[in-house]
């Protein structure tokens, strides 16, 4: 699967004075499925056109399945690419746009109208094969992107935010498809998004970015569970992020002190110094609530919102630090015992749940959730 | 407004009359040439009308009085033509370059709408001066389709804006993702998405060119158009023949932008057998 690979080396795009993707390096495996996800402006959708060849980068090379593609020609690399609108010719009939990519190639036309037709049959659209794509609803015009994408048999497929256009039940059932069509063919998807659960539902990789640099690339458990900075943490969500001084070091370990004088103990915090101002992350999973003020590692504060979610309940604590610390516990423990709002609640947590942030990375994030 | 909306108010029947009026004076006019110019043998300019015959039409062609007015003719279609072709092709490359912010794309833009501003009496003046400042010779397929193309790609231009508006460009990228190179870019997705659009086009270029007037007095040369004919006419002949060459001008505009249509019908109906069958 090496030979659908991909290798950006050093790659940057600006527009202006303005640096849209900033020296990214990334290896993205062959035959994995890659997310690339972020705000708006991160620079994801350009880094994605740049593969494609739709834009060429300022500097830096990009490698597919080893090969220097940095400036050969659109459509010869090996990509095909599915576009946020779909793009689909308004003048064509659906076989026609399926079968685009073999006219431009001078595939005889009653073989490359089979071949369309084959192809949606696949995406289970070969009964509206004569249609125009005017004549489609929103889901069945994303198929028939996808037949013109996968017509080429490329190494690599890149999708640009492809299912932003669908209604929610559609977005979901489109999201195990792509999946299961990624194991299927076994080759490398690129897929850009702005939604964090899309991105941890199927991907082998996250790539997390933010202002044209790549804060951290590596698997959904490992972004989740150890997130590189405190954006990385508010942005992919599930996180309570803590601030402190360090107090003391041991070992690789550190103690962390809050404004408020509760310590907080860092398992693992390589390379601080005392008095030294960090930042660590908390699972809102893995907080319990206590009857009373925890010694060490806990938060103490008053209840600012509760939400009901079904399989578990969302406690929103304000705790003076300016950012919300939210707790979800089991539906069952909650309405045990329910608490309202108002109330002061004590929070505590197991040591080895306090996940030090060695990015610097601080911004707010924006973390969508659907 | 407290009364039932069954009733109409004033406003209504004001604005109902505004616009009866406009309708009368927009085709009034042509309603009476038309009429008029099947005045009988013995009929004047005006009405009332002595017998209806076809009369004046046969004296157009049979008669020596108006002049070359059948050449007039046809090199007023060439014109027409020449414009028609060059007006749909150079706006079709200008409209797409300037979707580009090329360096200098404002003040050329500018420059090229200056002419739509000028008075055409001047322009066509400045051009005549220029020839033979230069030592060519006024011809009407030459100094002349200049100055009608200095009206007409301003226009076309224009409409190409608001035609390209409506253009999707990441259709052209899907279209090179898919391997096409530039010119199957060109020929298999941009002219025929933008094909209803260039038609339009294309006919602004046909009827500015073929009723011009101001630009074309001083730049045909020695052999005039159709419109500085009737306009001579218009002074020398005192016959309802006047008004013949009114009803067959008016009836060739009409069937150019007929055939327009049946054009733009016939590829529809290609493009739709096409789709059905393989």
């Amino acid at each position: 699967m090496s030979e659908s690979r991909i290798d950006i080396r050093g790659v940057s795009k600006l527009y202006g004075p303005v640096r849209a993707v900033n020296n990214v390096d990334l290896v993205i495996e062959g035959g994995s499925y890659c997310c690339m996800i972020g705000p708006s402006g991160c620079g994801k959708t350009t880094l994605l056109r740049m593969i494609a060849g739709h834009e060429a980068p300022s500097a830096g090379t990009i490698l597919i399945g080893g090969e220097d593609v940095t400036h050969a020609r659109t459509g010869s690399r090996g990509t095909a690419l599915m576009f946020q609108n779909y793009a689909l010719f308004p003048h064509l009939s659906l076989t026609d746009n399926v079968a685009f990519s073999l006219r431009v190639k001078g595939v005889a036309t009653a073989e490359r109208r089979m071949r369309a037709r084959e192809m949606l049959d696949r995406v289970q659209l070969g009964h509206l094969a004569e249609r125009l794509p005017s004549e489609l609803s929103g889901g069945q015009q994303q198929r028939v992107a996808l037949a013109r994408a996968l017509i080429t048999n490329p190494k690599v497929l890149l999708l640009d935010e492809p299912l932003s256009a669908l209604d929610e039940f559609l977005r979901l059932r489109m999201r195990v498809e792509l999946k299961r069509l990624q194991n299927e063919l076994g080759i490398t998807f690129i897929h850009v998004t702005h939604t964090q659960p899309e991105a941890i539902a199927l991907a082998d990789q996250v790539v997390v970015m933010d202002h044209g640099l790549i804060e951290q690339a590596a698997s959904p458990r490992e972004i989740y569970n150890h997130p590189h900075s405190p954006y990385v943490a508010r942005f992919m969500g599930g996180q309570n992020v803590l601030s402190g001084k360090v107090e003391s070091v041991a070992g690789t370990g550190a103690v962390v002190v809050a404004p408020g004088g509760m310590a907080w103990d860092l398992p693992e915090a390589p390379g601080v110094q005392p008095g030294q101002e960090v930042r660590f992350s908390v699972r809102r999973d893995r907080i319990r609530v206590v009857p009373d003020e925890p010694a060490r590692n806990g938060v103490s504060g008053r209840v600012i919102n509760t939400e009901y979610q079904g399989t578990f309940v969302k406690l929103a604590l304000e705790t003076g630090s300016g950012e919300e610390f939210i707790i979800t516990m089991g539906d069952e423990a909650w309405f045990a015992r329910p608490i309202r709002v108002g109330e002061t609640v004590h929070a505590a947590w197991e040591p080895g749940m306090s996940h030090f942030l060695q990015g610097s990375n601080n911004s707010v994030g924006t973390p969508l959730e659907d | 407004m407290t009364q039932s909306t069954g009733r109409r108010g004033a406003g209504f029947w004001l604005l109902a009359a505004f616009f009866a009026l406009f309708v009368i004076f927009l085709y009034g006019p042509m309603l009476v040439i038309f009429i008029l110019s099947f005045q009988g043998p013995t009929g004047g300019l005006t009405f009332p009308l002595r017998g209806v015959s076809t009369h004046w039409f046969g004296d157009l062609w049979s008669s020596t009085r108006y002049g070359d007015l059948g050449g007039a003719f046809r090199r007023s279609l060439m014109l027409g033509a020449m414009s028609l072709l060059i007006t749909a092709a150079v706006c079709l490359f200008a409209g797409l370059a300037f979707r580009r912010r090329f360096w200098g794309a404002g003040p050329l833009f500018y420059l090229a709408i200056t002419s739509l501003v000028v008075p055409g009496i001047l322009l066509g003046l400045g051009i005549s001066q220029l020839f033979q400042l230069m030592g060519f010779r006024l011809q009407w397929w030459l100094s002349g389709l200049g100055a009608h193309l200095s009206w007409t790609l301003p226009f076309g231009l224009l409409i190409m804006f608001a035609v390209l508006n409506r253009f999707d460009g990441s259709w052209e990228e899907a279209a090179r993702d898919a391997g096409a190179s530039p010119w199957q870019v060109l020929r298999l997705v941009t002219v025929p998405i933008l094909f209803p659009g260039l038609i339009a086009v294309a006919l602004f270029g046909f009827t500015l060119s073929y009723d011009e007037m101001p630009r074309s007095l001083l730049t045909v040369g020695g052999r005039n158009t159709l419109p500085i004919e009737i306009s001579n006419m218009t002074t020398n002949v005192t016959t309802p023949a006047l008004y013949a060459i009114g009803t067959v001008t008016s009836v060739i505009s009409f069937t150019v932008i007929a055939a327009a249509f049946v054009a733009i019908a016939i590829i529809q109906k290609r493009r739709a057998r096409a789709k059905r069958g393989a």
